[in-house]
Order: C-alpha cells, then sequence, then structure tokens
C-alpha cells in the first residue's frame, strides 16, 4: 500500500501559494483600507500559482496568461465580497476556475479537446522523443480530467493543479473531507477507464 | 483499481509540467488593479451598517406581527372559548372584589323606611328596571363575556308584567350598562317579601358555628322557574356572594336578602347535569349549585318550602292556593298566615 498516495496529497505537491493567515488578513485589511501596496503584494505573491492552475487547465500558455489576468479582474471587482471564511488563494482557484471554464464553453474561443495544441513544455533539455512522449501523456491525462464530471473535475483540478489541500476544497464546496476524498477515489477511477479505452 | 495505477495517475497528475510565467504578467495583473483601490472602506461600512439596520428591522417586524398574531388570538380564544364557569369564579381572587350584595342589602335595609306597603297586584304593578335604585348593589363578576339577561329583562319590559313564579312581582333584571362585566344585583322584591321569608325559612336550631346551606328547587308555582335559596345561619353575621352562570341561567333576580337570599332564577335549556349554575362563597366555604341538584318543589326541604311560599304570599300570589299548597305540604303555621292574609 505504500505506493498509494495519501490525501491530502503529500508537500511535494502542494506549492507555497498560500501567505499565513494572519498575513493574509493583514493583507486583506490592507487593501479595503486602500493600500494599492497591499493588493500588489497578493499579486506578486499568488499570479504564478494561478497562472500553473490555469495553463494545466487549459494546456495553453498564452491563454493560461489571459485568463489569469481576466482572474485578477474579476477577483478586484469581488474582493468586497470576500467574507475570509477561506483562503485568499482558494478563493482566486474558484475565480480562474470559473473563468477558465466560461473561457471554454464560449464557442468562439473553445479549445477543442480533440485536437488540442501542444502545451508549453518548460526546457528541461530531455530527449526531443522524450519530451513529445510526455507532453502527450500529459494531454491526455489533461483531456480525460477535463471530460470528467463537474463535481469530480473541480475536485481533482483543485487538488493536484491548484495545490488546495482537501480540507480547503471541503470548506469551498460545503460538503466534509470524507465526501472530497470519495470524489477524489471515483474520479480515479473514471480517469483509469478512460484512459484505457484510450490505450485500446 | 490497482493501486500502483492509482499512485501512476496521482504522480502524473501532480507533476504535470507547467512553465513559467509569461515575463510581465505580474506587471500586466498589477497595472490593472483599479485606481480607486478595490474597496471603498467607508462604503463598506455604511453598507454594513444598513444591511444589519434592515435585518434588525426584519427581525423587528416579524417579532411584532407573531406578538400581535398572539395576542389577537388569545383575544379572540378569550371571547369565544366555551365558559369554564368554575375556572373563572376559582380564579376570582385575581378579579375585582366579589359582590356585597348581603352587606349591602342589609345596609340598605336600615337606610330604607320599613316596612314597606304590600306588593301592588301584578296586573297594576308594571316591571321596570331598576337602575337608579339606591338599593342595588353593583355586582363585578370576573368574568369576560358580556351579560346576557340585557335581552331578557327588554323582553320581559316590552311585556309589560313579569309573572314571577312567586306571585307575579318578579323585578326586571337591570344590567349596569356602562360595565358590560358588572351585574346588578337585584334587591328584594319588597321589604315585606324579605321579612316575611326571614321569618318563615329561619333555621329551627341556630347553629353554634357559621353554616351555609344552598338549595335550588323549582318555585312553587311555576315548574318552568326556580328557586334560590342561600341561608347563612349562625351565631354572628356573615356575608355570601352568590355568582350566576351566564351560560346556564338566563335571568335571574333576589327576592330575599337578608339571613336567608332567594332568587328566582330561569335556566336556559340543553345543558348536562354536570354544569354550575351558581357559586356561593361565604367567607372560605364554597358551594357550587348544580343543574343535577335541582330538585321539584315536592321534594324540597321544609325550610325551602317555607321560604318560597312565604315569598310568592308577600308577592302577591293568590293566599288561598299559598294556603292550600302550605297546608298540603304540613306547614300550618304559613297555611295559618296567608288564611289570615285573605280575611
Amino acid at each position: 500500500m505504500r505506493n498509494v498516495a495519501p490525501f491530502p496529497i503529500t508537500a511535494v505537491e502542494r506549492e507555497p501559494v498560500t501567505a499565513p493567515w494572519s498575513d493574509e488578513r493583514r493583507l486583506l485589511t490592507s487593501i479595503r483600507g486602500g493600500d494599492r501596496a497591499a493588493a500588489e503584494e497578493i499579486v506578486e505573491r499568488t499570479y504564478s500559482a494561478v497562472y500553473a492552475s490555469l495553463y494545466r487547465l487549459c494546456g495553453d500558455g498564452d491563454l493560461a496568461a489571459d485568463l489569469t489576468q481576466e482572474t485578477y479582474r474579476k477577483a478586484w471587482e469581488a474582493l468586497g465580497g470576500f467574507d475570509g471564511r477561506s483562503q485568499l488563494f482558494t478563493w482566486l482557484y474558484r475565480i480562474a476556475y470559473t473563468t477558465f471554464l466560461n473561457h471554454i464553453r464560449r464557442p468562439r474561443l473553445m479549445t477543442s479537446l480533440d485536437a488540442p495544441e501542444a502545451p508549453e513544455v518548460p526546457d528541461r533539455a530531455p530527449a526531443a522523443d522524450e519530451v513529445l512522449s510526455g507532453a502527450e501523456e500529459a494531454e491526455r491525462l489533461r483531456r480525460a480530467v477535463l471530460k470528467l464530471p463537474e463535481d469530480l473535475r473541480f475536485t481533482v483540478t483543485a487538488h493536484f493543479w491548484g495545490g488546495l489541500a482537501v480540507k480547503e476544497i471541503a470548506k469551498i464546496e460545503d460538503i466534509t473531507t470524507v465526501a472530497i476524498r470519495k470524489r477524489l477515489h471515483k474520479a480515479f477511477g473514471l480517469l483509469e477507464t478512460s484512459l484505457d479505452e484510450e490505450d485500446r | 483499481m490497482r493501486p500502483n495505477r492509482k499512485a501512476d495517475l496521482q504522480r502524473k497528475l501532480s507533476l504535470a509540467p507547467v512553465p513559467k510565467p509569461p515575463a510581465g504578467l505580474a506587471d500586466r495583473i498589477k497595472g490593472e488593479i483599479p485606481k480607486p483601490l478595490l474597496v471603498d472602506a467607508e462604503k463598506e461600512r455604511v453598507r454594513l451598517r444598513q444591511s444589519v439596520a434592515f435585518n434588525i428591522r426584519v427581525a423587528a417586524s416579524i417579532i411584532l406581527l407573531v406578538s400581535s398574531l398572539y395576542l389577537a388570538l388569545n383575544l379572540v380564544s378569550r371571547k369565544f372559548a366555551p365558559e369554564k364557569f368554575e375556572a373563572a369564579t376559582n380564579s376570582a381572587p385575581a378579579a375585582p372584589a366579589p359582590q356585597p350584595q348581603l352587606a349591602a342589602a342589609r345596609e340598605l335595609d336600615r337606610i330604607a323606611p320599613s316596612p314597606a306597603p304590600p306588593p301592588p297586584s301584578v296586573a297594576a304593578r308594571p316591571s321596570r328596571p331598576r337602575l337608579n335604585d339606591q338599593r342595588q348593589a353593583i355586582v363585578a363578576e370576573a368574568r369576560p363575556e358580556p351579560i346576557v339577561l340585557e335581552e331578557v329583562a327588554s323582553k320581559d319590559e316590552s311585556a309589560g308584567v313579569k309573572e314571577g313564579v312567586v306571585g307575579g312581582v318578579a323585578e326586571a333584571i337591570t344590567v349596569n350598562a356602562a360595565a358590560p362585566m358588572a351585574k346588578a344585583a337585584a334587591a328584594p322584591a319588597s321589604q315585606s317579601a324579605d321579612a316575611l321569608v326571614q321569618r318563615f325559612a329561619r333555621a329551627d336550631n341556630a347553629p353554634a358555628t357559621l353554616t351555609l346551606d344552598v338549595e335550588a328547587a323549582a318555585a312553587p308555582f311555576d315548574d318552568a322557574k326556580y328557586i334560590v335559596r342561600v341561608s347563612l345561619d349562625g351565631p354572628h353575621d356573615g356575608r355570601a356572594d352568590v355568582a350566576f352562570n351566564d351560560a346556564a341561567v338566563a335571568a335571574w333576580h333576589g327576592i330575599a336578602s337578608n339571613g336567608t337570599s332567594l332568587y328566582e332564577i330561569t335556566l336556559r335549556s340543553g345543558r348536562t347535569g354536570n354544569e354550575v349554575i351558581a357559586t356561593v362563597r361565604a367567607g372560605a366555604m364554597k358551594r357550587a349549585i348544580r343543574r343535577g341538584d335541582l330538585r321539584e318543589w315536592n321534594d324540597a326541604s321544609r325550610r325551602m318550602k317555607l321560604a318560597s311560599l312565604a315569598a310568592a304570599l308577600a308577592a302577591g300570589a293568590p293566599p288561598e292556593k299559598v294556603a292550600a299548597k302550605a297546608r298540603a305540604a304540613g306547614l300550618d303555621d304559613l297555611a295559618a298566615a296567608a288564611e289570615a292574609r285573605r280575611r
């Protein structure tokens, strides 16, 4: 059973995108008090994680950058309604995810999941065939994830691509952590089936 | 799902390649931070205050509405609920003071000239309300219902003459119009009636302690009406208060009010034998007269027969009829008095 990754996932999978709670509160208070520097600090701390999440969702660097900008635009507008019940990044991820969904639902901008562009891959200097193979594998997985039912899709992407803890997802979904784990378990089953079908 | 496969999927999901954000993305985002930054704190505070004030107003309205409904229901249920006479009388101590009818009547007896002339005949004496009669004592009863006797009184008045069981001297029932919850305790029909009743209804042997003797029986000459006798016997004066149940009693009036009080009552129909007609209180003593306690006149006690026949005689019933009835009941003294009156 050591091969089975426990939930929540290990620290490797979690990125340090969230400020300590007290720090986050301080920044939010400053922003509400009209402090622009605090808003910039929030951006500085979170934008790369938001971008990474969106990149994993859409598989396109330029599109991810555009969606990241749009995410923050929406966030500034909605910041007055942020009640602080969840962490700021969790709230931002929710906005980013919704922004992505809105994007793919817009016909003119819809990204075809059947003929996707090859994602930009950071130059880790692997062999060319290895890069292609890894990229293909990642793309297949991305497509399989995006085909999941909405609740499972959000849970999987928030947890693995957004780096949100099970507890945080449970909080914003307003369900128990056990229910989140069940979702993840179910999602893995569906993903395996989906990938196996593609292999055949 | 195989554990290895699951772990592999987790690894692939977690380690999906992510490029670095394009250069300048952070600056572009920062550049889009609105100039009038985000949230106007003062506006937010005002909005919050307004929201709280609105919520409080809504809560207050709901509380007010519920309270009003409760109050209205309470009032309606008190007005239309089935009568709980005993409960009402039991709660009387919390209500206005009980009727001081005996004491008041005795006091008035001392004031009034004595003895009164014999009552006129039925035909000659129309029934009339005695609203201004000094002898009336206003009795406040702890009862939410308006007194229903007004109707009876007016009916009697329209008839011109109210024929009483005891010979046609029944007083009109009066109701204090200004106080719907108060009932006028009718005074004795006349001084002579009171004196005659007291003469014949006296207890044979005065008890050592104050005793309350209560009885109700049909009137001697009218089975449709009943006489309630309340005798308070003892070594010293006492006071008895009588409260009639309007649900059971359509009309009543007092005939005598000294040591033995007599009331002529007309009952409503269709009630159970357990229904309380009147409650009598004298100090700590309390007696309830129920419909089932009513007797025929022939079954009544000797004292009741004497009192009711004496009242009838005083009220103008034909002396020969009174004498015959008294003689038949073995009340020779009263029969003699009636015969003497005929002469």
